[in-house]
């Protein structure tokens, strides 16, 4: 019978052709079935979609990471975070100091008469001496005296809480100045010049007559004026870029010292709103010696001003005022109205010179690159770099799975099962972060360093590591990146010790009262430790460390509080008794914000209120420290003085666990030109990608070693 | 029958007109005006709001909102809120990529719910009858995306393949026959179980309509003058059991959008159902309130068409019955 | 798609419907013969049961078993698994100091969650198909009764509904209103009337030409009367077995927009959104959906089987099979 057959042959064929595609689709194993070029691919996952494809501009990770790819700067980190050239072959820092000539008796007496005398007092003393501390210097010169009028903005309250600009005229009369060019950069230069010319040389009240304000109503800003802009003493590094020759950009035109300079200025172009301005802000001059030399004169000791140059450099040709003004034309754009940030370079045709070369965006979907045949290091082995997002953490694990995006960013609970797979190789590193609880030491209760230690101590940090984080974190005891050298590694952390906790509070006065409480002139130990909600690790620690205080006897209150709430309510205000936060960090060293004791006010970010000299000392000449092993060195006290006061309790650093294909390896050739498979390693700081450009995708997972088959 | 179709042309445009304003006066479920946020309601900012009152007109007479809403739909200028393109063509895409799915699951859930439901029937009260009615209700019962994340966890961790989404992410370059296999694969899983509670219920549907015809005089008949049981069964019995599922066919249509949000959110898949869970988690109301619209559209052009259908297959259904 | 397809079901079966209900001795063997809707009943035995327990166990200011408790030290813990007591208060602690079902990503006891949730879904479940079966047969009522345009306005109004996907609508208005249980009570009774308004429609058309209807009228009842005293209890027969399916579609529905993020608000548990929480979690916490997607199965499959069993129980001419 037709239709009975018909009735159970006809769904069993559909059934088998809908089934019999298995057979032709990609697996984990075979990810090139029928598409060799996927070797050739690698692809990526992310949650959010890029905004804005221009490494001035930028502001997300997604937008950041692309423009990595796509765009290079002056300067990166290496494997072992010191500082390289790329598109600066090298570089070279020196510095220019000012000071003015001082017409004071006392010293015209000593025989410095005129700026001309002191300038051969110096060089004879330069010539002759050879024992000084003073550093080798290249060149002195005198500046003669002029004036000049200056105008300045001030803000002034106006009615109801409102804020008025005004605009003034100040005259400034400079008298003459030396200027000494240093060969090395030394914050201390101008006490040891104090030391050779006389105690009270550089004395800034002196050229009071110098500044004239004309309105009365800013006579009392004089002495700021005067640290402004007529500064006794002025330090000016330099930096001189010499910069690649023959590099290009993926459109065929050549990268120089012009781009350098635009980039600069686009940055500090207001406009542009760029989030990368404060970087810039340091920088007085840029100067343009020749094609590919650069010289960038900063107005004072700033040294991470000089990690700032590993941002990507914009195409001048492209981006220009004229390339600006054509564009808004051709679109029928209002041309005062337009700039970089409405050009469509952000988003269909950003140009670099970075060893990918942007190929097409789909919002939502992918962003695609290629690579750049000409990139100046040779170009990658991959011939496609793809961006795709994938919004859920889900998809993204099984795509991964799957083979359809080669990595993977595993979660805390999920890297214990995921280290086993061995189809995986797997990577860990600690992150540019750190946790920590917060103590107000405008409080009374914690000003005593020994009760701070205390808390710390009472403390299971490995515990709170174990439970919280899955094990997928390190203690830290510190405020530097545990993985940079400014960590001093000799400081290990507080040890969990809550019978030594005891002691050092009854050293401190407090005693357990019959209740079993902490108490101390009739006053029990009570306090609020609050942090935000929505962060479950943050919540964990707060209920742990509740716990392991009221072990001690001490009455704590534990809450969690709304973000917005909890930063204008009480940390911005220093309205607290104790926090649990963190803290992400960037690679240098400079703790002037979080520690420095004039950052304590209201909406700064030293809320915890810590105050000590002898670390205020150490953070400003770390910051103006231009020798890495000094600075080291100065980090590794700083280190310490934080350690020993215990403003915070520092908790641990997380780790982050990324997967990727085992048969992805790098593909390098050894001194003889043979191929060589080379399994990816991590670097000393956990950075596995820093060889991305040898990576390459094996149909099977590969054979390490020489390759005698080259095929 | 020239003039059945012209009344049922006519009353189909009638419910249309109600579905339009139906349609429509969702969004008067949203807060109205500014000053009258609720509280209760974190989902609405002023802005939000604002946005609102723009987009549908909200301060003009009801009759111009109305109008100028599906004037704005009609003419393609009704812009979604996230990136500002048409309504009507996002939908129109999103459309294209539902309808493999939807295909594919519809033919499944026909081509299988028949010979199970008839061979149920057939032998009724035997092992596989009631192995079939238990099974039926499991997957009646069976929450979608319960069983979409087993299958999901049994294909990820015994096979290793993808998926996930339309087709497998960067085979645009591969040859035509893997391209379209690697297709077919993607739409295997989504579409199976969006098909197994149709199957289930179709296949019950199908047993009991097959019981009551086999009850019949003319079946008893046919038998008694000794035809084979073979073609008393698929011949007569079948052909006036199929009857009644063609006005069936009409009501499925709204699963290509209302089962599918499910499904295809579950499996990313870019399709309508996709559109109007992200619509919602954007609070594009453009979008929301159009696609209502358009899927209450299809199902009226469904029941159309199956009308047509039912009267072309058997004239004697009295139509003023309905 | 399933419940669009259930509604043409009826549409076609209500022709079989009994006039009257059978008694109940008959009605119970009936019952008792029908091996699925005998199982189905036990575990509907079994499943309210476990919500009046459920409620008594999660519900207070201070519940045996807190299903909003977060213990952040036991995070995504297999089933069966001990308490990690050194560090949990006395209050936080887990009944019996075991998590029977495991824990979910904060720490939550599964297994009173999946209690609570067996109270939402229990309410959610009976409102909302309370809401639909007044609705439909309030409207299939005075459709069947009136006739004419009271009839043609009511029936059209039907066939606009299902015109609808219905789980998109109730996804729509529910994304529209604030967040509570209530509005979706309301939402999914107000959208799944029109199959029960057509049962009764019908059973309305058949009960109209018979005697005591005649009868009621010439002793000059009031219409109303009539209606809703004399025939509602005539035709409620094909309505309890839509309500008892109406139950189990419900509960479906429920979990679906629980799924989705847009079901019962947080902190209260449903089991549809235990499934969506794990569902991150399907590699590594697998019991999270397996639990709450068992729940939602075993509970929808007894009301579903004891449905069909009523069904079959009230079906006169099967009876005779």
């Amino acid at each position: 019978m037709f239709i009975k057959r018909f009735l159970i042959f006809f769904p069993a064929i559909v059934l088998l052709i809908l089934l019999q595609s298995y057979f032709w689709v990609p697996n984990y194993e075979n990810q090139a079935k029928g598409n060799p070029s996927r070797l050739t691919q690698y692809i990526t996952a992310s949650i959010g979609d890029a905004s804005v494809l221009n490494p001035i501009l930028n502001a997300d990770s997604a937008s950041s990471e692309i423009c990595d790819k796509i765009f290079e700067g002056l300067i990166d980190r290496d494997e072992d975070l010191k500082l390289r050239g790329r598109l600066a072959k090298d570089w070279k820092i020196y510095e220019e100091v000012l000071f003015y000539f001082n017409d004071h008796p006392k010293w015209l007496k000593k025989g410095f008469t005129s700026p001309q005398t002191l300038k051969n007092f110096l060089e004879k003393f330069f010539n002759q001496s050879t024992s000084h501390q003073l550093g080798h210097i290249e060149q002195i010169a005198i500046l003669p005296s002029y004036q000049e009028e200056k105008n300045v903005v001030e803000q002034l309250p106006a009615g109801q809480g409102g804020i008025k600009e005004e605009k003034h005229k100040i005259t400034l009369q400079h008298p003459p100045r030396l200027k000494i060019i240093l060969t090395e950069v030394d914050q201390d230069f101008f006490s040891k010049l104090e030391g050779l010319l006389g105690e009270g040389y550089f004395d800034q009240k002196r050229l009071k007559g110098s500044l004239i304000i004309s309105d009365a109503r800013f006579q009392e800003k004089e002495e700021l004026y005067l640290k402004q802009y007529l500064p006794v003493t002025e330090h000016n590094p330099v930096i001189i870029f010499h910069l690649r020759q023959g590099v290009q950009f993926s459109d065929g035109h050549e990268f120089d010292a012009e781009d350098v300079r635009f980039t600069y200025e686009a940055i500090m172009n207001p406009e542009n709103r760029s989030p990368r301005r404060p970087d810039f802000e340091p920088v007085k001059k840029i100067e343009i010696l020749n094609k590919y030399k650069v010289k960038i004169i900063y107005k004072r000791l700033f040294q991470p001003a000089l990690t700032a140059w590993g941002i990507g450099v914009l195409p001048e040709h492209l981006l220009n005022q004229e390339q600006l003004i054509r564009e808004a034309q051709n679109k029928g754009l209002d041309v005062s109205k337009f700039g970089l940030r409405q050009s469509d370079f952000n988003k269909m045709r950003p140009v670099g010179t970075g060893p990918f070369i942007f190929a097409e965006w789909r919002s939502d979907q992918y962003i695609k690159l290629v690579r750049n045949e000409s990139y100046w290091e040779g170009p990658p082995h991959y011939h496609e770099y793809i961006y795709r997002v994938i919004p859920d953490m889900l998809t993204q694990e099984l795509e991964f799975y799957a083979g359809a995006v080669d990595h993977y960013g595993a979660m805390a609970h999920q890297v214990d099962r995921l280290k086993k797979e061995t189809r995986f190789r797997n990577f860990s590193g600690l992150s540019y972060s750190y946790s920590y609880i917060g103590y107000n030491l405008r409080r009374e209760l914690f000003q005593d360093k020994r009760v701070r230690k205390a808390l710390g101590m009472a403390i299971n940090i490995p515990q709170i590591i174990d439970y919280v984080l899955y094990g997928e974190g390190e203690a830290t005891s510190g405020p530097f990146l545990k993985q940079t050298d400014y960590y001093n590694r000799g400081i290990k952390p507080l040890p969990y010790d809550p019978q030594q906790a005891l002691e050092l509070l009854r050293q401190a006065g407090w005693e357990r009262n019959s209740d079993g409480l902490l108490q101390k002139d009739g006053k029990i130990f009570e306090f609020t430790l609050i942090t935000n909600n929505g962060n479950p690790y943050r919540e964990a620690i707060l209920l742990i460390a509740q716990n392991a205080w009221k072990n001690l006897g001490i009455k704590v209150s534990a809450d969690r509080v709304e973000w917005s709430v909890f930063l204008q309510k009480h940390v911005d205000v220093g309205n607290f008794d104790a926090v649990v936060l963190g803290w992400t960090m960037g690679i240098d060293p400079d703790l002037y914000q979080i520690w420095h004791s004039s950052q304590t006010g209201h909406f700064q970010l030293n809320f915890v209120n810590y105050q000590n000299p002898e670390a205020d000392n150490l953070i400003v000449r770390i910051r103006q420290e231009y020798n890495e092993e000094k600075q080291i060195e100065l980090c590794h006290q700083l280190h310490e003085i934080i350690f020993d006061d215990q403003p915070y309790t520092f908790l641990y650093v997380a780790k982050w666990t990324a997967l990727l294909d085992k048969k992805i390896a790098i593909l390098d050739k050894d001194d003889k030109g043979v191929p060589v498979i080379k399994k990816i390693t991590p670097t000393k700081t956990g950075t596995y990608s820093f060889y991305f450009n040898k990576w390459i995708k094996f149909l099977t997972v590969p054979l390490y070693g020489p390759q005698l088959d080259t095929g | 029958m020239i003039s059945f179709l012209g009344r049922n042309f006519v009353e189909k445009l009638i419910t249309l007109f109600f579905i339009s304003i139906i349609s429509f006066s969702v969004v008067m479920l949203a807060p109205g005006d500014p000053s009258e946020i609720d509280p209760m309601n974190p989902k609405f900012t002023k802005e939000d709001i604002q946005r609102l009152r723009e987009a549908f007109d909200l301060d003009k007479p009801l009759y111009m909102q109305y109008y100028l809403y599906y004037k704005k739909l009609f003419t393609n200028t009704l812009l979604s809120y996230k990136d500002n393109q048409p309504v009507l063509s996002k939908i129109y895409e999103r459309f294209l990529n539902s309808l493999p799915l939807f295909i594919v699951g519809t033919f499944l859930t026909w081509c299988l719910a028949f010979p199970l439901g008839i061979h149920a029937a057939l032998r009724r009260q035997s092992f596989f009858d009631r192995s079939t009615t238990f099974f039926s209700y499991f997957f009646i019962s069976l929450p979608s995306f319960f069983l979409a994340y087993l299958s999901i966890i049994f294909m990820v961790k015994f096979f290793n393949v993808p998926v996930i989404g339309l087709a497998t992410f960067g085979r645009e370059s591969v040859g035509i026959w893997y391209m379209i296999n690697d297709r077919i694969w993607h739409l295997v899983l989504p579409s199976m179980l969006g098909a197994f509670a149709g199957i289930a219920i179709l296949s019950r549907y199908v047993r009991g309509q097959m019981l009551e015809v086999i009850e019949q005089d003319y079946i008893r008949t046919a038998k008694a003058k000794g035809l084979p049981d073979d073609q008393v069964y698929y011949k007569h019995a079948l052909r006036n059991a199929l009857l009644p599922f063609i006005t069936m066919f009409g009501l499925v249509i709204p699963g290509l959008i209302g089962g599918s949000v499910i499904i295809e959110s579950i499996f990313a898949w870019p399709g309508m159902g996709r559109l109007g869970y992200d619509a919602i988690l954007a609070r594009d109301y453009p979008v929301i309130l159009s696609l209502n619209f358009v899927a209450a559209c299809l199902v009226l052009l469904g029941t159309f068409v199956s009308d047509v259908f039912y009267m072309a297959a058997d004239p004697r259904i009295s139509i003023q019955d309905k | 798609m399933s419940e669009d397809i259930e509604k043409t079901v009826y549409r076609h079966d209500d022709s079989d419907l009994p006039p009257h209900i059978s008694n109940v001795k008959r009605f119970w063997l009936q019952l008792c013969q029908n091996p699925l809707a005998f199982w189905g009943l036990i575990l509907l035995g079994l499943f309210f049961l476990t919500a009046i327990s459920g409620t008594i166990l999660t519900h207070g200011d201070n519940p045996i078993m807190d299903p909003e408790q977060v213990r952040l030290v036991d995070t995504l813990k297999s089933p069966l698994s001990k308490a990690n007591i050194e560090l949990l208060t006395p209050k936080e602690r887990p009944l019996f100091d075991i998590y029977f079902l495991g824990t979910d990503k904060l720490g939550r006891d599964v297994l009173s969650r999946a209690l609570q949730g067996a109270h939402v879904s229990l309410l959610v479940g009976f409102i909302s198909v309370g809401i639909s079966v007044l609705l439909g047969i309030i409207l299939g009522a005075l459709a069947g009764y009136y006739g004419n345009y009271v009839d043609s306005i009511i029936m059209r109004a039907v066939d606009i509904m299902l015109c609808f996907p219905s789980f998109f609508l109730i996804l729509t208005i529910i994304a529209l209103l604030p967040a509570s249980i209530w509005n979706i009570m309301i939402v999914i009774g107000l959208t799944s009337w029109p199959g029960i308004a057509r049962f009764v429609r019908a059973e309305f058309l058949s009960l109209r030409k018979q005697d005591f209807v005649t009868a009621a009228e010439a002793l000059g009842l009031s219409k109303f009367r009539i209606m809703f005293v004399h025939m509602v209890p005539n035709a409620i027969a094909p309505v309890l077995v839509s309500a008892t399916i109406g139950v189990a579609s419900a509960i479906l529905t429920e979990s679906g927009l629980s799924f989705l993020g847009f079901g019962v608000p947080p902190p209260d548990a449903s089991w549809g959104n235990i499934l969506a929480d794990g569902k991150e979690f399907i590699f590594d916490a697998p019991w999270l959906f397996i639990v709450s997607g068992t729940a939602i199965l075993v509970t929808v499959l007894a009301f579903n089987l004891f449905g069909e069993g009523l069904r079959d129980a009230l079906n006169p001419k099967l009876r005779e099979l």
